[in-house]
Order: C-alpha cells, then structure tokens, then sequence
C-alpha cells in the first residue's frame, strides 16, 4: 500500500535523509527507531507534503499507486487526513484551544466532504466512545484545555481516524505521556490496526514501544537506515553496531547487577558526517572503509547496512 | 474569565465609561431636548440652566443636545474606521503571514512602514486634501491609517499561531491555507485584534476631533466634538464651559476606550497580569 522508495531529503545540499526505503502493507505496523535527529521525523513529513521550508525531497512515495512526491499541494490536500492520518507527540497542543473537542473530530468528516455536520458531529461521538472517552456525549462539548495529556491523545487518535485512513503515521504518539497512560495508548492503537485494518507507520526512538506494536522495525541514524527485519529478531540478535550499542544501553530485565553501556560521543550534526556510514567515529568496529563509503546492504536473519556485521565483539 | 474582568478595575471602569457614551450615541439617533441646528440669537452664549442643561453657544443652539449629537459622530468615525482598518489590514497581514519572507510579504510590510513613518493625523490630512473635506472622507482617512496597525499586529500574531502544533496538525489532517487561517489562525488571535480596536477606537475618535477642529472633518451643521471647540475659542473668556464641554467629552471618550482596551489585554491574556 505504501512503498517508499530511494527517499532523500535534502536541506541547502545537506543530507537530512539518505537513502531510505521501507513498505507497509494494510494492516501491518513498521517501527521507525531512532534518536533525535535521526531523520524519522523527517521522513513522515515527507510522506506528508509537509517538509519545512527549504527541505526538498526526491525519490517516489508510492501510495496506492500515486507517487505522492509528484502531486501538488491541492491534490494532497485531498490524501491528508482522507486516507493518510497522522498523530503527533505532544497532545497538550496538538488540538486547537479555542474549539471544542466534538467539533475538531468532526470537521474532519466534513472537509473531506464524507458527511454533513450533523452526521459528523454523531460520528464524532461515536469515535470518542471508540477511542475510550469516557462520557462521549459530554465530552463532545469540552475545550481541549479542560482534558489530560492521554485524553487529548485519544482525541487526537480519533480525529486521524475518522476518515478511515489506510495508513496512520504515529509519531512519537506516546513519548509525552507517563507511562501507564502510555501503555493504554499503545493498546489501543493496536487494537484500532487490527481492527481497521490500517497501515501504521510507528515513530519512536524507544525500543520497548517499538517492541510492542511493530512487527517488523527499521532502524535509523544520521538520516542513513541502520539495520532492518523482523522486530523480535532484531532485538533478540542485531548484528548492526549501533542497533547493538542501543540495546545494551536499555535496561531491562537481565541487567540487575550490571551497567548499563552507553554509547560512546554523541550525535554529530549532519554537516560533519562521514560520507560513509554515519554512525563511523562512535562505532567499535569503525575502519576507513566505513569512512569513505556508504556500506552494504548485508542480509542474514535481519538486514543490516554495514561492513562489518555480526555478533557483539 | 468573566469574573476575572467584573474584578479588574480598569476594565469595568472603562466599560461603563464606553457603555455610557455608546448609550447616548443610540439615544442622539432618536431623541435630542432641542434641534441642534435651530439657531436662537435671542438666547446665546447662555450659562447652564434647566431649558438648556449645559448652555448654549453663540448661535444659541443647545450645546447638550450638540455633544450627544457629537457623541453619535465620534462613535460612527469609530465603528467605521476601525472596521475598515480591521478588515483590510487583517487580511493583509495574514496573507502576509502565510507567505513569510516572499515578495508579497515584504511588499506589503514595507509599505506599511511607509505609512507609519508619517503621523496619523498628517496622513490623514493629506487623504483630506484629495479627497475633500466631509465626515465620510474623514472617516475614509482615518481607516486608511487603521490598515497598517491591524497588518502588522495580525501578522506577528498569525506567525506566532501558525508555528503551533495544531496548525501542523491541521494540515495532516488536509486543510487548505486558506481554511487553516480562516478555522485556527483568526479565531486564535481575536484577543489580540479586539484589544487593539478598542485602542484604534481611541484613537480614531481623537484624530476625527482633530480633523474637525481644524474644518476639514465633520462639515457644519453636522456637530462634531473638536469643531465645537474650535468654535468656542473666539468665546474663551465670555463662556468657558462651552470649551469645557466637548474637551471632557473627548477626554472621557478616549480615556473609556483606552481603559476598556487596557483592562481586555489584562483579562484575554492572563500572564499579562504576572509580569
């Protein structure tokens, strides 16, 4: 359904994204993992027409067989929020304060002339209670200030959803929220793909988020893809350096007693990035080869993009 | 919020300044004790008494029955100019907005620099001198130098809205710039606007005074605040409450619309209070 091919984006002849390329089916979820600044935000945007400015895009974003790269800001208009939603990471100023919560769900609908306000605003209250609203009826008429973080959050859900999309960009949908709120949100997502039968396109830059609602998980770092597969053997087994040195600075279960292993220096900004791979100069296995060039794709249990994967040295 | 403004004292000072001088503008529509064109030689230049409330001046016309009248005239300048300096300049700083750091935003700030750079009432006198002195051209002037004042602040306050995540979200969600500024950006900086007409108000009501007072405003016998001041100049030292008058009326016009404005930044915008 989606396929995204070869995207670049570029900012004044900066890399902001290198290569990147992934597919959703209908019903599936993909995990994006990556740090801030990795590019993942980025790559929604994309996905959305909605790059700031000064950002250029290429390569093909195929979505049900339109390049969305192609299209002008008016044909997209009518992709946004029809078939492709999106929900954002921080809920407490994602809704506009001066409407009330019924009607922000509802205009949707009725932007993409699917129903009349009448009927939306039923389908609103409809879409509350299925997002977990408690009170639906009242709540139609309460202003965003008046909800907590995890409300707001499910408003949010609700209006991406009330279109039906085919796919649903999530990104960071859960970072700003504490952590039972967070586990609620998760569940229900999960729930709505399964049942909707969404596409969802999953941004976090946590593995244990990702772990729950992605199948299979893409791994970014200096706008370049990492390491890619199936989301249990990748974190089961990674090969790539940095997915492993993201792993080990987790904690979970097995580590009382040990610490933590940070990854060593910090993300360098773009402009001072190996032409090669990104994450060379933080990396044990780093050699001039990872220097000078973009490395391969290397496929085994899990793909990864470097020259020297494997096992944890 | 409307307990916090009932407990703000410039505010309801201010509205019930601006709610008074509304009322008796409406009342000057219907009702005036006398004509205040009807000239009585026999009886000018009279003091304060029951017949005439606050004299008559030197054509003998009811000086009273000429300041609500003239109450009217201000308010009319008011409503009209401001509106028309609302509208034009809100649309154009929102376009503007949208279009941030393109020709067409440059375009239209710098020629509002141009015109702030003059004084109002100059500009003004100047649109008079095309345009011809009268009421309407006055009111015509003064909104023209009302556009620029809206521009600029709906700009920066459309900017500020439009970084905010739900503008972001209403985009993914598939809205047009158009419908993104009519549905999020003007509802969220009304506050903003309606603070600054009730200072325009102010101001648009003291320039027309200032047109008049110098004849190229409201024509007779239409009344108007600043000519009957001019008017009773010549008459300073024979009757000083017919200069008196009309100056209270236009200090408490101004001083009402500008309390009102005052107390509303206060009470729309709460942190303003804190600082």
């Amino acid at each position: 359904m989606l396929s995204v091919e070869h995207l670049r984006i570029t900012f004044r002849d900066l890399p902001i994204l290198r290569d990147l390329s992934f597919s959703i089916d209908r019903g599936e979820a993909l995990g994006l993992v990556g740090e801030s600044g990795s590019g993942k935000s980025m790559a929604a945007l994309a996905i959305m027409g909605l790059l700031p400015k000064g950002m250029k895009a290429s390569g093909r974003v195929m979505f049900e067989g339109e390049n969305l790269l192609a299209l002008d800001d008016a044909r997209l208009c009518t992709y946004r929020g029809r078939h492709i939603g999106m929900i954002f990471q921080e809920p407490m100023t994602a809704l506009n304060p001066v409407h009330r919560i019924g009607q922000q769900v509802a205009e949707t609908l009725v932007l993409h002339g699917l129903m009349n306000q009448s009927e939306a605003l039923r389908e609103a209250e409809r879409l509350l209670e299925r997002v977990g609203i408690d009170e639906p009826h009242r709540r139609m008429h309460s202003y965003p200030h008046e909800l907590s973080g995890g409300q707001r959050q499910r408003v949010m859900i609700a209006m991406a959803m009330a279109c039906k999309p085919g796919l649903l960009i999530a990104d960071e949908p859960t970072s700003a929220l504490d952590v039972t709120v967070q586990s609620e949100i998760l569940d229900l997502l999960q729930d709505l793909r399964l049942q909707e039968g969404m596409g969802t396109l999953f941004i976090s830059h946590d593995l244990a988020v990702i772990a729950k609602v992605a199948r299979h998980t893409l791994v970014l770092y200096g706008g370049a893809a990492m390491e890619t597969g199936d989301t249990l053997a990748l974190l089961r087994e990674p090969r790539h350096p940095y997915t492993q040195g993201l792993l080990a600075a987790l904690p979970h279960g097995r580590t009382r007693g040990t610490r933590l292993q940070p990854i060593p220096g910090f993300v360098p900004p773009a402009h001072q990035l190996a032409p090669g791979c990104p994450f060379y100069g933080r990396c044990p296995r780093g050699d001039s080869e990872c220097r000078m060039r973009p490395p391969p794709l290397t496929l085994a249990h899990t793909h990864a993009w470097c020259f020297h994967p494997g096992r944890r040295a | 919020m409307i307990h916090r403004a009932l407990r703000h004292p410039s505010f309801v000072v201010g509205l019930a300044i601006t709610l008074m001088v509304l009322l008796i503008a409406i009342l000057a529509v219907f009702w005036t004790p006398h004509d205040p064109t009807a000239i009585r030689i026999s009886a000018r230049l009279r003091p304060p008494s029951a017949t005439n409330w606050l004299g008559t001046d030197q054509f003998g016309r009811d000086v009273f029955s000429m300041l609500i009248l003239g109450a009217r005239n201000a308010l009319l300048v008011g409503i009209v100019a401001v509106g028309i300096g609302l509208s034009i300049g809100v649309a154009l700083g929102m376009v503007a907005a949208t279009g941030e750091g393109s020709l067409l935003d440059e375009g239209i700030m710098r020629v509002c620099d141009f015109t702030f750079a003059f004084p109002a009432v100059l500009t003004a006198i100047l649109i008079l001198t095309f345009l011809g002195p009268g009421l309407v051209n006055a009111i015509i002037a003064i909104g023209i130098f009302n556009i620029p004042v809206f521009a600029r602040i709906a700009r920066g306050a459309a900017l500020q809205v439009m970084a905010r995540d739900y503008i972001r979200a209403a985009r993914a969600a598939g809205r047009s710039t158009p419908g993104i500024l009519a549905r999020h950006v003007l509802p969220n900086i009304t506050g903003i606007l309606i603070v600054q007409a009730s200072v325009q108000f102010a101001l648009a009501i003291l320039a027309e005074a200032g047109l008049s007072y110098l004849g190229i405003g409201t024509q007779p016998p239409n009344p108007s605040w600043g000519r009957m001041l001019n008017d009773s100049q010549t008459f300073l030292a024979q009757a000083p409450t017919l200069a008196l008058f009309p100056g209270a009326a236009i200090a408490l016009a101004v001083l009402g619309f500008n309390m009102l404005g005052d107390g509303l930044r206060d009470v729309l915008d709460p942190k303003s209070l804190e600082r």
